[in-house]
């Protein structure tokens, strides 16, 4: 359909308008053949220095002061210099419109490559994961951080930089466990935002005079109802219950705690469904860039480029390599979305038997379908074919701490395929989860301490979960005690801080 | 639709984060600068961009967090090669292989080790750090920069004024000198007076016990008693503050800012100056100058140095000073003497003098020393000596804290090794709180 002359470019150097030309080429295949529902784009040209510092803030491209994000461009940028780590190509952000970066750095070629890979296929799934539309909002949060970060730098203003330090230390420390897991978030806006902050102000203050409308002292505690339990249920948002239920808290600092809080749970999607967004993101770049190829639009030479940097993304080192560092969610992302494309045209019997959709001729549906419903855990547990595990060799280990050696539970034949599925996603389910702590009472009537309870089976970090506790008391104000289960720890909280 | 956008010329926006993070470990940068220009040519600190290693434990985010180290898990890895379900795999020594659920923080190697990032100081930021909370004393200071050139500013002191312009410090010092004069006479005096009493009780006891007259004796003891009363009467009388030592801060017109402040740097260069002192005298003057130019930018600098004769110099010439020859130090105060009457006149200038030597001093340059010094302390806002020598503390050393006993202005401190003299250097210009500025 198009002729030899038709390539878009042959030297590998990159311009804005190559740029330009090569994204509205992409937007076409991306419709045409993929049928991809995607934000507007917006590119940004960045340099190195630019890339690590999104890098720093979780690539958000505005956020609050920190120190630790500092640290962590320190630590990045002493990585980078001694070319320990390489940037990663691109950053895409769940935007609207969404907002990519491109390194200057980049030949044509890597442009190419990451238009595609961000710019439309996260882009794509930003849009259409139902875990992402409910969980954020990406017309809201740009305003949201602007409103964040503006509050904030009016806070260091007028409470002092080491102060709004303290609070925000605090709120980072727990910010794992500022997340309603069950419960669908509400849209943000900024304009909302400031009004209901106002709301809000009002509201906590009639609210704790409620909870608190007593006097705590040794005479009252005879009189506490017995069956006065507060909170009715456990909670598990440690930041919000502490947000809108501390005694003493200033006003500011419960503030700064929801603006962590809300940015905490904008970035819970991401944890939550890495595999499935860097697999859907490969599997469009990888069909754009050979569509690219096949109407004569790039050359050989290209593609060749594109796959050198395609298999080394895609790489998985095996365990017992010194380059193993888990599973690469880039590896095994692409492999199932490729693998359900196969299972819809080449079935297999095996693919049969585990898959009712294998035959489907519409594989883009079958595509879609998974790219919107399910999250990394049961996207593993519904899609990770037998195919799939025999190519990555995979099988599992259990340690048992009484036991001597390692017992290999699982491996990739017929035994093992079921096993192996199901240990995967447990594992994966695990491994972005942190641990269960949730409020299970507070003594409303007597010391006023607040009463934290682990809920899950896994042993806690003993030494972190002190220094924790003690950011919780912190912000509490009132003594805290963890029944971590094996053992109850208590932070005392400081005199006067508040 | 797409949108390109050229964010390149945007630059980073690390600096609030790099700003915040100097300052949550402000004592760690502080400690290591300081180490820094204790042990390391300044020269070659400031020509690269500093990395200061801070541990990470002192930047330790805490979280809840797993421990899987005694725990029970199972993993799915990649790339089996022979295992059979059942087999058995040794566990390796040392225990925690598997990281079971949790797999952050497995922070990567990055050259300083494991627990360490380094922070890189600019030059700028180096010396920052390095002259943070340190300040010229006594300076009068005023904005410099917008100040248009004829306009009111302080000049010295007078003895009217309006009340707004009373100036405590200078009244209650004249106060007391006032009261010291005045009754260190009278109180002469009244020894005296009691002296003679003494003596004719003693006189009327000897006579009495004589079967003597004493109706002279008592009468010459009553007059003095009313002496001795009326100026006892008189010392109580003298007033705790006079409207003779009311002292008022001046405003004039003056057509250079007050804030034009010159420092004298006089080094001895004499045969006597080893390497090391020379070494521990041009470390002090070079911090000094880094110093001045860094925070004060209208201060300028005159160099001296001096043997036997003192001239004036450039700053190349001072810093490569290698010379010789017998020392005498006063014309090198003579020559800042006549190049303040010349040049810096003390009205319009705030002055410095800095001296570095090793204070061996002709033995009877000393008399003309003090007597320079003498003329030269109350034109200054402060003066400091530094001692370089491995021995005793000279002669010199010695004069200049006598003097420092009625000029606190005065300030002397002795250096033996490289490592002293920035704690030296900070310990002089640390601004002392408190103290009265004339």
């Amino acid at each position: 359909m198009v002729d030899e002359g038709a390539l878009l470019f042959t030297d590998n150097d990159w311009t804005f308008e190559r740029i330009a030309v090569v994204t509205e080429r992409i937007a076409e295949i991306a419709e045409a053949e993929l049928a991809l529902d995607t934000y507007p784009n917006q590119l940004e040209v960045i340099t190195a220095e630019q890339m690590l510092d999104a890098y720093a803030s979780t690539g958000l491209p505005m956020y609050y002061p920190h120190w630790s994000f500092g640290k962590q461009r320190a630590i990045e940028t002493g990585q980078y210099r001694r070319g320990e780590m390489g940037l990663a190509y691109e950053l895409v952000i769940n935007s609207n419109p969404c907002i990519s970066y491109l390194m200057e750095e980049n030949t044509m070629v890597m442009q190419t490559l990451v238009i595609a890979h961000a710019a439309f296929g996260h882009n794509a799934f930003f849009k259409n994961n139902s875990f992402f539309q409910q969980w954020t909002d990406a017309e809201g949060i740009l305003d949201y951080l602007e409103f964040g970060k503006s509050y904030i730098a009016h806070c260091e203003e007028k409470y002092g930089i080491d102060s709004v330090s303290d609070v925000i230390d605090a709120a980072h420390a727990l910010s794992r466990n500022a997340i309603d897991r069950a419960r669908r978030p509400q849209k943000l806006s900024t304009r909302e935002e400031e009004r209901k902050r106002r709301e809000r102000v009002e509201f906590i203050e009639q609210h704790l005079s409620e909870i608190w409308r007593t006097v705590p002292g040794a005479a009252d505690a005879a009189m506490a109802p017995q069956e006065d339990r507060f909170p009715r249920e456990p909670q598990e948002n440690l930041v919000y219950f502490i947000e809108k239920n501390a005694p003493t808290l200033a006003t500011w600092k419960r503030e700064i705690l929801r603006i962590v809080r809300k940015i905490a749970q904008y970035l819970y999607p991401q944890g939550q469904t890495k595999i499935m967004n860097e697999g859907f993101a490969c599997f469009v770049h990888y069909h754009v860039m050979h569509s690219l190829h096949d109407k004569g639009l790039i050359n050989d030479g290209a593609l060749l480029e594109f796959y050198a940097s395609h298999t080394a993304v895609t790489f998985q080192p095996d365990f017992d390599s010194r380059r193993y560092g888990g599973i690469n969610p880039y590896t095994l992302g692409f492999a199932i979305f490729q693998d359900i494309k196969r299972i819809c045209l080449n079935p297999t019997p095996e693919d049969r038997e585990w898959f009712a959709f294998a035959g489907d001729p519409d594989w883009l549906k079958q595509i879609h379908f998974a790219m919107r419903e399910f999250r990394d855990e049961s996207f593993v547990l519904q899609y990770l074919s037998p195919k799939v595990m025999r190519d990555l060799h995979l099988f599992a280990l259990a340690n048992d701490p009484k036991e001597e050696a390692f017992k290999v539970t699982a491996v990739h034949d017929d035994q093992g395929y079921h096993y192996l599925r199901s240990a995967l996603a447990r594992q994966i389910a695990e491994s972005a989860r942190s641990p269960d702590i949730e409020v299970v009472a507070v003594n409303r009537w007597g010391d006023r301490h607040l009463h934290l309870k682990k809920m899950d089976a896994y042993p806690l970090d003993q030494a972190e979960a002190k220094r924790t506790l003690d950011h919780v008391a912190r912000l509490w104000g009132y003594d805290v005690h963890l029944d971590a289960g094996d053992v109850i720890m208590i932070a005392r909280a400081k005199a006067g801080a508040s | 639709m797409s949108v390109i956008i050229d964010r390149r010329n945007l630059g980073t926006r690390s600096s609030a984060n790099q700003d915040r993070l100097q300052r949550r470990v402000r004592g760690r940068v502080k400690a290591a600068v300081e180490k820094l220009a204790r042990q390391r040519s300044l020269g070659d600190m400031l020509d690269t961009e500093q990395p200061i290693a801070i541990p990470t434990k002192d930047l330790h985010e805490p979280s809840f967090r797993r421990d899987m180290r005694d725990a029970a898990w199972e993993q799915v890895l990649p790339g089996n090669k022979e295992f059979r379900r059942g087999d058995r795999l040794p566990k390796p020594q040392g225990g925690d292989s598997g990281d079971g659920g949790d797999d952050e923080g497995a922070g990567a190697s990055d050259g300083l080790g494991d627990d360490e990032i380094a922070i890189v100081l600019s030059a700028d930021e180096f010396l920052s750090v390095l002259f943070e909370g340190l300040e010229l004393p006594n300076l009068r200071q005023t904005r410099t920069e917008d100040i248009q050139l004829d306009q009111w500013r302080r000049a010295g002191f007078v003895k009217d004024g309006s009340p707004s312009r009373m100036h405590i410090g200078r009244t209650m010092r004249t106060a007391r000198a006032r009261r010291m004069a005045l009754r260190s006479r009278k109180k002469g005096e009244l020894e005296a007076l009691l002296q003679q009493a003494e003596t004719l009780e003693e006189e009327i006891r000897t006579r009495h016990g004589h079967g003597e007259d004493t109706s002279i004796e008592r009468f010459r003891l009553d007059e003095i008693r009313e002496e001795i009363k009326a100026l006892e009467r008189k010392i109580k009388a003298i007033p705790f503050i006079d409207e003779s030592d009311l002292r008022f801060a001046h405003m004039d017109q003056q057509p250079r800012p007050v804030t034009s402040a010159v420092i004298f740097c006089v080094m001895d260069v004499s045969g006597s100056m080893g390497d090391l002192e020379k070494d521990l005298a041009k470390r002090f003057f070079l911090l000094l100058y880094l110093f001045i130019h860094r925070q004060y930018r209208s201060v300028e600098i005159v160099f001296i140095k001096h043997h036997g004769e003192a001239m004036e110099c450039t700053e190349q010439e001072f810093f490569g000073a290698k010379e010789g020859g017998g020392t005498l130090v006063s014309p090198a105060l003579e020559l800042v003497e006549d190049i303040m009457e010349e040049r810096f006149p003390a009205e319009h200038w705030n002055i410095y003098l800095a001296q570095a030597s090793d204070g061996d001093n002709a033995q009877d340059d000393n008399r003309y020393v003090q007597e320079r010094a003498l003329a030269l302390l109350p034109r200054l806002r402060n003066m400091f000596y530094l001692e370089v020598n491995q021995d005793q503390e000279s002669a010199l050393s010695r004069l200049y804290k006598a003097i420092a006993q009625e000029f606190p202005d005065l300030m002397t401190a002795r250096a033996r090794r490289t490592e002293d003299i920035y704690p030296l250097f900070r310990a002089l210009f640390t601004p002392k709180k408190g103290l009265a500025h004339g």
